[in-house]
């Protein structure tokens, strides 16, 4: 596994888009593992990651910035300090499909949070299911007073993924300008 | 009151937009006939969607079974209006035949594009400019509206029918937290026109054929993206935390209201965060205006802000190397 020293992680729910969100900002064919799905229960998706997805982007001076993605299934655990290690920031996509999306959110959040502090959360297939209201993740979010970036996303969409970025970017340039 | 309050401003501006009327024809059709002319006509020139009886109608759509009722044909000849008959009949490309009969479906219409300009705009003098002139004169009205708007948007369980000038720009329900928004005004700005009243039971029935959406983001972004709306009165030494950071729905400003948002998420105040960021108060009082509006966040103690801010930045390495580091990270996202 190629580690680049700048680095943007992308972790969450089965199914919930970061194959898809690496793929629509890597400049490199995007290296996914994927394997056919054998866990109907957690998501109906043919096909999901076994391993880690990685895709690329190249910077002005030659330097690279490492896209990864991390499998969603807890036995993968052992990988995620070491890709989010010195990481700009953690990208967590739930997919709002899932039975109990803020149990997972929390449960994501809580893991990660020891990681990287710099955290945007993605809420993704939200007209998939209208009968449960996305205001309950800003009410979460209020409720636990947490200053994490949330969005209701499409993780197809770049410019929904560039928006979480640049959240990112921007909570690292205000923080950092505030210290300095 | 509504009516009479749209019909003054109507009357003002009758001379910056153009005025449709539509009449007899289904509203499912009628949405789809604003949202193409609202396509076809240019940007500069404001639609009102007006009714039959109103004054100064410059162009009526009307379902062809009642072009021949002696109220439309005498309507047509006393006041000369240019009219556009609509049929039900769908064909396979859309296309004006003669006498004036316009068969569904719209979308992409060439021939609908053309008659508009030939018949109408063409008749129209350029008013690019004027409709910018008009929107600095806001007046304290809106600032009253703004602040009364804000309060009812507190209330838990009510339903609001926003408007302005050109019409209804949603059905709100502060209880479900949800916005319809008109079809033909998605990606909307409004003024200093803005008002409201509670929702009548007509409305809501419609709502279905309205665009749902998530009140707090829409009022956001409506308030941010509309430059002629006044931002609220709000001293720089105030202290503010907003409790989620808005989503914008413009790549337009996001990389201004991203920064807002890290620096208020902390609560900060106004001009720590206009000095820091080197932004004109107007657009952090701007902010923080719209963030009241949609209910998001409150002013706060000095005690209870939690953003460090340094007044003098010392220059390091580490800092011009992060600065370039973001600069081009921005410039490879293009952000």
């Amino acid at each position: 596994m190629i580690l680049q020293q700048y680095k943007i992680v992308f972790v969450g729910s089965m199914g919930a888009g970061k194959t898809e969100a690496i793929k629509s900002l890597s400049e490199i064919p995007v290296l996914a593992t994927e394997a056919f799905n054998t866990d109907s229960k957690a998501h109906n998706k043919i096909q999901t990651t076994v391993g880690i997805d990685y895709g690329e982007i190249t910077l002005d001076d030659g330097a690279k910035i490492g896209l990864y993605g991390t499998p969603g299934q807890a036995r993968f655990d052992f990988i995620w300090p070491l890709i989010c290690k010195g990481a700009l920031g953690v990208i967590i996509l739930i997919d709002h499909n899932n039975e109990a999306p803020l149990e997972e959110l929390e449960s994501y959040l809580n893991t990660f949070k020891s990681y990287n502090k710099n955290i945007s959360i993605g809420i993704t297939h939200i007209d998939e299911n209208t009968n449960h209201s996305t205001t309950i993740y800003r009410e979460w979010i209020i409720k636990n007073k947490y200053a994490y970036p949330l969005f209701l996303i499409d993780a197809r969409e770049k410019e929904h993924i560039l928006l979480m970025i640049e959240s990112l970017v921007a909570n690292l340039e205000v923080n950092f300008k505030a210290m300095s | 009151m509504q009516s009479n309050i749209l019909k003054d401003l109507s009357d003002s501006m009758s001379g910056h937009c153009i005025n449709i009327a539509i009449s007899g024809i289904s509203s499912k059709i009628s949405d789809e006939l604003k949202i193409e002319l609202r396509k076809i006509i240019p940007n500069h020139f404001d639609i009102d969607w007006i009714n039959i009886a109103s004054q100064n109608i410059d162009l009526l759509l009307i379902h062809e079974k009642f072009f021949e009722t002696q109220g439309i044909q005498q309507l047509i000849k006393q006041k000369k209006i240019l009219f556009l008959k609509v049929s039900n009949e769908h064909r396979s490309v859309s296309s004006i035949l003669e006498n004036n009969v316009l068969f569904p479906p719209f979308q992409y219409s060439e021939t609908l594009k053309k008659w508009i300009q030939s018949h109408l705009l063409n008749y129209l003098p350029n008013q690019e400019y004027q409709g910018e002139q008009l929107g600095l004169t806001a007046s304290k009205n809106e600032t009253i509206n703004l602040i009364s708007l804000s309060k009812t948007l507190r209330l838990e369980n009510v339903q609001l029918h926003l408007f302005d000038h050109h019409g209804t720009l949603a059905i709100i329900d502060t209880y479900r937290k949800l916005a319809w928004i008109e079809p033909t005004r998605l990606h909307t700005k409004t003024n200093y026109s803005l008002n409201y009243e509670y929702a009548k039971e007509i409305e809501l029935t419609n709502i279905y054929q309205k665009y749902e959406t998530d009140l707090q983001d829409w009022l956001w972004n409506l308030f941010w993206y509309s430059s002629e709306l006044h931002c609220l009165d709000l001293a720089e030494n105030e202290y503010y935390k907003i409790d989620y950071w808005p989503q914008p729905n413009q790549k337009v400003d996001q990389k201004m209201i991203l920064q807002l948002s890290a620096c208020f998420i902390q609560g900060a105040q106004l001009s720590q965060v206009m000095r820091q960021l080197k932004l004109p108060i107007e657009t952090v009082q701007k902010f923080i205006s719209a963030c009241i509006i949609s209910n998001n966040g409150k002013i706060i103690s000095a005690t209870e802000s939690r953003y460090k801010y340094n007044d003098v930045p010392i220059a390091t390495e580490q800092q011009g190397f992060l600065n370039k580091f973001f600069g081009k990270m921005r410039s490879r996202f293009g952000l």
